[in-house]
């Protein structure tokens, strides 16, 4: 009785807190505590004086130049390579907290040469780098081979290693810092030399790297099985690969201020318009981050419109397909450590191309897209016009199968537009625990899911069996759209037009096209209008949108890309054709 | 105010044909037949060729004054004064035209498919689009146009020639109808079904050449008189003269009797997209030309400040008629008969004054 009383005043009665130990909070750094108090320790202006101050307006080139003035600690910090070798070797071991950064290495040793001994060291990653190129192409020679030659005192040190002791194929020199600092990152080894003010970076990177695979997010039944990796110098090689061509041009840059990501920027000098690849170059470098690890991220940070769902910035990792668009004038975008291009500019009806498209005869594509028209209406469309058309406008439906829907709502205690945002949400949680369930249950679920839930739903009469036609329908429909980020879009965009429809039927929805038409008709994807060639109307609209012409009809490059030359192939681009028939005219 | 923005033929065509021919769904071809009874189509035809002879005149004067608009002619002959004058006859007339055509779309949709939403809630929707619209701009406005438009349109035809079956050619008789002096007399003040050509009138600087002018005015007029013509026709043929003046919405009760097989049949809802697409795209247009009218008329710089107190302006005025009557009557006895003037006559008066003072440059010469 006296436990269950104490266990009742536990319960409902305060209780005073007793000591225990602290868990754990993130709490402000103690250094930066005591820089806030020194601060606040200082005389402050009179607030009036500081109000005038903050008042006064800095010019944006002044302002500028203050954001890029380096900090005061970066002052003290070495800019140049020093002629001390213990200095550079101090700086760096600093720089990278060597003595608690396990994956930094040093090696410390001496260039023997005839008459003289140079002290020396080198610097590395260990993981990101060839262990036998340094020791066979950099050590090797350094440490042995030197005693093999006629050299007493070289006048340039440098020079002598670089000419005549290593045998690395790719190095180069640096004198400063930053580039140093970066190469290091990258998974070069860096030599220094006692009294040499120059460093030799040797290009030995080895990553641990996925191979060159099968495409896991663009499978097709024609063409090329080969899709990016996840290193940059791999993917520029795939698209040289299949554009063996000298105007093929990739500038590089760095992105990131902390993560200093690695991208290039590709295109065909002789194609695309030098006023795109300005306008992606300002865009990129414009680019004030601290982490770009991903082209996802680079995508965000360049697309014109960031409120609208619809992607404005295609992503593959088909080399071919990155190929096939450079071919067309445009620009792709590769980021280090990401299997995805970006493509830009696109239109509306980029997004609803497969890369086998290309491939396949005429006919076959055409049916194709068509079906894929028919794909997004009913990805978009289909719930918001059943909830329009039960709700407001019974008439449309023919009595057959109004009798139908009727008969099978009877017992369903749900309006129709709860029913289906409740399907619609479950489908959405099939979907999404499909994705993050391990390869072989992933399938599994999905069938469960679709199959089993949706039976026993009906079974229970929450929702009526046309329900499920429509849902799956729906589902299949944004499935069998080829890019990931439009079904995502209309994932989103279905939504809306539920609510529209069942607020104001056919009215809501129509408004709803409005809006959405104009939205899209107001995008734009690097300067190219997102609705062209249909509006603004440009040349050959059905060559290769909802339509695809045969191959020899397709003379030129698509108009609103501008690119430098318009021709694509030659009017007659079947010479056998054309010889066969003054041939057989002969005969 | 430099523009920037340079619209296509095309683009402008369909932009100028929607214009024209939004006003089908509505009680346009009741009102041709009206007044002329079986032969509805005759006056159809006979309005183009006045509508074509109008704009010849309109023609004369936009020559004069190439690449500018008719606020920039009114500037041209009577310096400020004329800007503001001709600023507020567009205004004032096509802020009456709006509200009229608003107050009918917003009544066709309750007796159409909201009948029990009040008309409040229906206007929501509508102004909602209005405002986005403006908030896109000119360039969004007609490059969507230019997409859905002919979309609409060639449904709309194959709408009428799908109730080919139910067509009555009997009913073509009396083939002048109430009698041509009702065709060719009093029929004339009908060519107010063209007066939203007056939309034309602020395109040249976006036009660029008078050429591309001059084309897309003779074929928006084209168009949008085959368009009318086979409505009326087909109208006309379907609902025999007496019933066919009862039809408060025409094109909608033609679609009402389609009937195709026993899967097909009641297709008006299915209409009821097209036509609230084609009222929608007039009605933000509408005020968005309003709009640019008056930021220019009065220098102001900017457009998206006025938009929103101009769709409540708009919203208010709409809502004033106590009833769907009263507003058709307005239609009817006004704007029937009257918006020609600022369209057709208007131009007149002003090549007239330029002629007179030989204002207008080289060309006037």
């Amino acid at each position: 009785m006296n436990k269950f009383l104490q266990v009742l005043n536990k319960m409902f009665l305060f209780q005073e807190p007793t000591n225990k130990d602290e868990q754990f909070i993130l709490k402000e750094y103690e250094e930066k505590k005591e820089e806030a108090k020194v601060k606040a320790d200082q005389p402050q202006p009179p607030s009036e004086e500081k109000k005038k101050q903050m008042k006064k307006p800095i010019k944006i080139e002044e302002a500028n130049k203050n954001n890029n003035q380096p900090d005061k600690k970066d002052k003290k910090e070495l800019e140049k390579v020093s002629q001390t070798l213990e200095d550079n070797l101090n700086y760096l071991k600093n720089k990278y907290s060597v003595d608690i950064n396990t994956d930094v290495k040093t090696r410390n040793f001496d260039i023997v040469l005839k008459d003289s001994a140079y002290k020396a060291f080198i610097i590395y990653i260990d993981g990101i780098t060839d262990k036998t190129q340094i020791n066979n192409n950099i050590l090797q020679p350094l440490m042995i081979f030197t005693s093999f030659g006629e050299a007493s005192k070289p006048e340039n040190i440098i020079e002598y290693i670089e000419r005549k002791l290593i045998t690395q194929y790719q190095l180069h020199k640096s004198v400063d810092y930053p580039e140093i600092l970066f190469n290091i990152n990258l998974g070069s080894c860096i030599l220094f030399v006692e009294g040499a003010n120059e460093a030799i970076i040797f290009d030995v990177k080895s990553w641990e790297h996925r191979t060159v695979n099968r495409p896991n997010t663009e499978i097709t039944i024609r063409g090329p099985q080969e899709s990016f990796t996840e290193v940059l110098r791999v993917n520029t090689a795939l698209i040289r690969k299949i554009l063996r061509n000298e105007n093929l041009v990739v500038e590089s840059m760095v992105i990131g201020e902390r993560s200093k990501t690695p991208c290039s920027v590709i295109y065909l000098k002789d194609l695309a318009n030098p006023n795109l690849i300005n306008e992606v170059n300002r865009r990129l470098t414009s680019l004030k981050i601290d982490y770009a690890g991903d082209s996802g991220i680079i995508e965000q940070l360049i697309e014109e419109n960031t409120f609208v769902p619809n992607p404005q910035v295609i992503n593959t990792e088909r080399p071919d397909r990155v190929a096939s668009y450079l071919s067309e004038g445009r620009v792709a975008i590769l980021v280090d450590g990401n299997p995805f291009a970006l493509v830009v500019p696109i239109t509306f009806f980029n997004l609803f191309h497969s890369p086998e498209d290309t491939y396949m005869r005429f006919p076959f594509v055409t049916l194709i897209r068509f079906i894929r028209v028919i794909a997004l209406t009913a990805s978009l469309l289909l719930p918001g016009l059943y909830v329009a058309i039960t709700n407001f406008h019974q008439e449309m439906i023919p009595t057959d199968l109004l009798l139908s829907i009727a008969g099978a709502r009877e017992k369903v205690p749900f309006p129709s537009v709860v029913e289906i945002i409740i399907m619609e949400l479950s489908f959405e949680l099939i979907r999404e625990a499909g994705i993050r369930m391990p390869g072989t249950i992933g399938p599994t679920l999905g069938i469960i899911g679709a199959l089993i839930l949706g039976q026993a739903a009906v079974a229970a009469t929450i929702v009526s069996p046309i329900l499920i036609i429509i849902v799956a329908v729906t589902g299949i429909g944004s499935l069998a759209i080829p890019s990931y980020s439009v079904s995502l879009a209309l994932r989103i965009e279905r939504f809306a037009y539920i609510l529209l429809g069942a607020v104001a039927g056919l009215l809501g929805i129509t408004l709803g096209l409005f809006i959405h038409g104009i939205t899209l008709a107001s995008l734009k994807s690097f300067g190219v209008p997102f609705l062209a060639p249909f509006s603004p109307r440009t040349s050959n609209v059905l060559d290769d949108t909802i339509t695809r012409m045969p191959i020899w009809m397709q003379e030129e490059r698509p108009d609103y890309i501008n690119p430098l030359d318009i021709a694509k192939q030659p009017k007659i681009s079947r010479g056998w054709f054309n010889s066969k028939n003054k041939e057989h005219k002969k005969q | 105010m430099k523009n920037t923005i340079v619209i296509g033929e095309k683009e402008a065509t369909w932009f100028i044909i929607n214009m024209i021919c939004a006003k089908i769904v509505l009680n346009a071809i009741h009102i041709l037949e009206d007044s002329a009874g079986s032969a509805g189509w005759i006056l159809s035809i006979y309005l183009v060729i006045l509508a074509v002879i109008g704009f010849y005149i309109v023609l004369k004067l936009f020559k004069i004054f190439p690449g500018k608009d008719i606020i920039d002619i009114g500037t041209e002959i009577g310096n400020s004064f004329g800007r503001i004058v001709m600023g507020l006859i567009f205004i004032l007339s096509q802020l009456f035209v709006i509200v009229l055509y608003f107050r009918g779309f917003l009544e066709h949709s309750k007796i159409v498919s909201l009948n029990v939403s009040p008309i409040s809630f229906i206007a929501t929707f509508f102004i909602l689009c209005m405002i986005t619209a403006c908030f896109f701009g000119l360039e969004s406005i007609v490059r969507l146009h230019y997409l859905w438009i002919p979309i609409i349109f060639t449904i709309l035809i194959v709408i009428l020639l799908l109730t080919l079956p139910q067509c009555q050619f009997l009913s073509l008789f009396p083939l002048f109808g109430l009698g041509t002096d009702k065709i060719f007399i009093n029929g004339a003040l009908k060519l107010s079904i063209y007066q939203e050509v007056i939309f034309l009138f602020l395109l040249p600087p976006f036009l660029v050449s008078f050429d591309k002018f001059k084309s897309v005015g003779y074929k928006a007029i084209a168009f949008s008189g085959f368009l009318y013509t086979i409505s009326v026709l087909f109208f006309g043929l379907l609902f025999p003269y007496p019933s066919a003046t009862e039809a408060m919405f025409p094109i909608f009760d033609t679609a009402r009797i389609l009937s195709l097989g026993r899967l097909f049949q009641r297709l008006e809802s299915f209409f009821s997209i097209i036509w609230i697409m084609t009222a929608i795209f007039f009605l933000s247009s509408s005020m968005y030309f309003i709009i640019y009218a008056f930021t220019k008329t009065f220098k102001l710089p900017y457009i998206k400040p006025l938009i929103i107190p101009t769709a409540i302006l708009i919203l208010n005025l709409t809502l004033l008629p106590s009833s769907v009557f009263i507003s058709a009557k307005i239609v009817t006895d006004y704007y029937y008969s009257y918006s020609w003037i600022p369209t057709f006559a208007l131009p007149f008066i002003l090549l007239t004054i330029c002629i007179i003072f030989r204002k207008g440059g080289k060309q006037n010469a």
